[in-house]
């Protein structure tokens, strides 16, 4: 027996080898193919991929809990470290918003009037779907996070998600439970904004660094550093008038963003569900 | 004789430890820390992993597994589909090819050689990503990368070792 059984082996190992080999070769051609049907956009890597997204959703989201709590414990103690400074900060603070709720309420109330005069049709209502950040890309090739929420809680591709201090990116895949969201960082990111008070229109581009570029400005617009930049509404994806930044600086003409949006501390966001006013006046023109 | 269920159990989850640690690596990654400015230049953990396994115990790291792993890496990051599958592949095949040269020796030359193979690695990626993007994107964060995984591999091939270690003394029990 042993000698057939050597011959066997000796046999069987340079076939073994050569299935290695193989098996190699094959895993290179099935990442070469993945990299060019993704960048085809193939839907069905779309689908695979939201599905495995979908599956490892629960561990990432059971994980993520501990660390939010342990941040939110951090920042009680920092808190508590400058308890006496930020009390009177906020005291501060306090006074000067209770001046601006007085401007608030008195504008409120002309708008209002005048709303009536003109007979204006308000826009379309925006409700929000609150979500969980459960998942954060790493790596210098792009800048998406994981949302904890997805179709089954009523989110849709290319809605708008907001931070509670501005525009955070907009929904670019969709899974059942789960969903991505492109941060206007992101290289791909394409949001038309608009410069509040001059009004204009501009495209802001992400280039994966923290401050995105203003591409196509009007020739001869006139913008400084501190105006503030939000959304246009143009295309129709994204409610008018949220907040997005101010711009940080201006080299050779490059216009840079500085977004409000606290990228380190995001752990809840809001989806806008905002229904696009195009359809709604189509299907009211029929 | 034929080993017993317990025991082919037992051994079936040894050699899926190696596996299961890149794989908690790979979530390490992809969890939210909120550490400023990191998301940028965090490393991919599972460079190590493979690295480190494939040199010393290529039967618990095979191609397959270094596949599925970076394609997990980039369905769960959102890059490329495909990108970080390629690269933990080509590592891997580096590495079983080269593991003489690492095997045996000091630490120092394992690490030595972990920055000529990650180095080689964060090129590649970066390549695939200017062509997959189609435009040149900035080196200095992918450096920045490579320098965070350089540092961080002692600790991480520490944790391995000993794992290997373990797995070794079961083996022969």
């Amino acid at each position: 027996m042993r000698p057939l059984r050597g011959r066997v082996t000796r046999l069987a190992m340079p076939i073994r080898v050569m299935a290695h080999r193989f098996a190699f070769i094959l895993l290179v051609f099935a990442a070469v193919a993945m990299l060019i049907a993704g960048k085809a956009d193939l839907a069905l890597i779309e689908r695979f991929r939201t599905q495995v997204v979908d599956i490892a959703a629960p561990v990432l989201d059971a994980a993520s809990h501990p660390i939010a709590a342990f941040h939110r414990g951090l920042d009680k103690i920092n808190e508590l470290a400058f308890l006496y400074s930020e009390n009177e900060r906020l005291t501060q603070e306090n006074e000067r918003l209770r001046h601006w709720q007085e401007v608030a309420r008195q504008l409120a109330r002309e708008n209002a009037q005048y709303r009536h005069l003109l007979n204006v049709k308000s826009g379309p209502d925006v409700s929000y779907v609150s979500a969980r950040v459960i998942g954060d890309s790493g790596g210098p090739f792009v800048r998406t996070l994981l949302l904890g929420a997805g179709e089954a809680d009523g989110v849709r591709k290319g809605q708008a998600v907001i931070s509670a201090n501005g525009l955070v990116g907009r929904i670019a895949e969709l899974g059942q439970r789960t969903s991505r969201v492109l941060l206007l960082t992101d290289l791909n990111s394409r949001i038309p904004v608009l410069l509040e008070g001059a009004s204009y229109r501009a495209i802001l581009a992400g280039d994966n660094t923290d401050q995105p570029r203003l591409e196509f400005l009007p020739v001869g617009a006139e913008v400084e550093p501190g105006d503030r930049i939000v959304t246009s509404g143009h295309g129709g994806l994204f409610p008018p008038g949220r907040p997005v930044g101010v711009i940080a600086s201006l080299d050779d003409g490059i216009a840079r963003v500085q977004p409000y949006t606290d990228w380190q501390r995001l752990e809840q966001v809001s989806v806008l569900r905002f229904d696009l006013p195009r359809l709604d006046a189509s299907a009211q023109g029929q | 004789m034929r080993p017993s269920l317990t025991s082919q159990v037992n051994h079936w989850l040894r050699v899926t430890v190696p596996g299961l640690m890149a794989l908690v690596l790979l979530l390490i990654g992809v969890l939210p820390l909120g550490l400023p400015d990191f998301g940028p230049i965090a490393p991919v953990l599972t460079l190590p992993a493979v690295y480190y396994w494939s040199i010393y115990r290529p039967d618990l790291m095979p191609a397959p597994l270094a596949f599925a792993l970076g394609l997990l890496h980039d369905i769960l990051n959102g890059g490329p589909p495909g990108l970080m599958a390629l690269v933990l592949l080509l590592v891997q095949g580096a590495c079983v090819s080269q593991s003489k040269v690492v095997v045996g020796k000091s630490f120092v030359v394992g690490w030595f050689g972990f920055l000529l193979i990650a180095g080689g690695a964060h090129i590649a990626a970066w390549l695939l990503a200017c062509i997959y993007y189609f435009q040149a994107l900035a080196f200095t964060p992918v450096l920045m990368q490579f320098v965070v995984t350089m540092l961080l591999y002692p600790f991480i091939a520490r944790l391995f070792s000993l794992t290997q270690a373990w797995i070794a003394r079961v083996e022969i029990e």
